[in-house]
């Protein structure tokens, strides 16, 4: 169905970052375009169209308490809290509605109920490139910490096959492997908390 | 090797997490009484936790007809379900802050008892539950306040 595409996909440079990062910014984008909704902009930063004369006058209107010119596409606030990660991995987050009724009504938002003109169009499901190096720049890729850990990794890992070059030791095992990798994270956690310049 | 005191930035962060913490259960509280409010006003309830909202069963007749000899909270009608007549009943509800949670209820007694009676009694309309984007709201509250908080130690270090 074609409200089936009411999501937005963000790709990252990188794609080994890790998970959790990748839901870290994926957390942020969201509130990112909550925040700018309820501002009552559009993902170009545009206003939206005012509500309707007769939906201000409606019953539904009334109960939800809503105020007449803060348009915010909110009327039980069920489909910005539905908005979320669907999600994040390889360096690409999907933003969007899990629940297919909340799909349905953001799809009919951004395209004016199907171009029917039953609805104005009000395009909120969107990033800026703006927004996203403002994202990016609050929460920095952990590039640096990624690349110190490789190398003490690298440089633990030289020395175990240098000494089983000369025969002082056999070659290293995976265990050995993956153990050398942990002490190499630990010893950068010790420098992280130590207040190198790694960070 | 890092020493034990190393940790004592840490463990002072930790301590001022609470009134983060605090601070969110207040957000939660205030969204959540505001949300089922608005959800039950507009005609529906939910008859559990985290599932999605259902339309609230329809009035009787009789029960229309006595409703129409009333003037009714504004938006409402004689003959729309949705559990308000004067609107006192969604209006005190309402949310305390107990260790380790955060509690809704009703601060009056006789909005307490209709309530119940709606929820639970013979012919019951249930509503008092949060549904899936509810539970979902309260969630992201919960998260932005503990990744606020990361970022704070993080720039702190």
């Amino acid at each position: 169905m074609a409200w089936e595409s009411a999501s937005v996909v963000v790709k990252l440079k990188d794609k080994e970052l890790p998970r959790n990062y990748l839901e870290r910014v994926g957390r942020e984008l969201v509130r990112v375009i909550e925040n700018r909704t309820k501002a009552g902009k559009d993902k170009n930063g545009a206003p939206f169209a005012p509500y309707s004369d007769s939906y201000k006058e409606s019953d539904d209107f009334m109960l939800a308490n809503k105020s007449k010119n803060n348009v915010n596409l909110k009327l039980s606030g069920e489909m910005l809290a539905n908005l979320n990660i669907l999600s994040a991995s390889e360096g690409t987050i999907i933003i969007g509605f899990r629940d297919e009724e909340q799909r349905a009504k953001a799809h009919g938002h951004q395209t004016g109920a199907n171009g029917t003109g039953k609805l104005p169009v009000r395009d909120f499901l969107g990033i800026s490139e703006d927004e996203l190096a403002e994202v990016l720049r609050k929460v920095p890729p952990p590039e640096k910490l990624k690349k110190a850990e490789d190398s003490l990794f690298a440089e633990a890992l030289a020395r175990m096959r240098l000494s089983a070059l000369v025969g002082q030791t056999a070659q290293p095992t995976k265990e050995e492997i993956a153990k050398a990798k942990m002490e190499a994270r630990m010893q950068l956690i010790d420098t992280y908390i130590e207040g190198s310049e790694i960070l | 090797m890092s020493s034990i005191q190393d940790f004592s930035a840490f463990g002072e962060h930790l301590l001022n997490f609470s009134p983060a913490i605090d601070d969110a259960a207040d957000e939660v509280g205030r969204q959540m009484s505001e949300m089922i409010r608005i959800r039950v006003r507009l005609g529906y309830g939910t008859s559990k936790n985290n599932v999605k909202r259902e339309k609230l069963r329809e009035l009787k007749p009789k029960t229309i007809e006595r409703r129409s000899k009333f003037v009714l909270f504004p938006g409402s009608s004689p003959a729309r379900s949705h559990l308000t007549m004067t609107g006192q009943m969604m209006n005190s509800l309402t949310y305390r802050k107990e260790p380790g949670k955060v509690v809704l209820f009703f601060n009056d007694a006789y909005a307490d008892k209709k309530a119940l009676w709606n929820n639970e009694g013979k012919y019951k309309r249930p509503f008092f539950y949060l549904t899936s984007p509810e539970y979902q709201q309260a969630t992201k509250i919960f998260q932005k306040a503990l990744d606020d908080y990361v970022d704070q130690i993080a720039s702190n270090l």
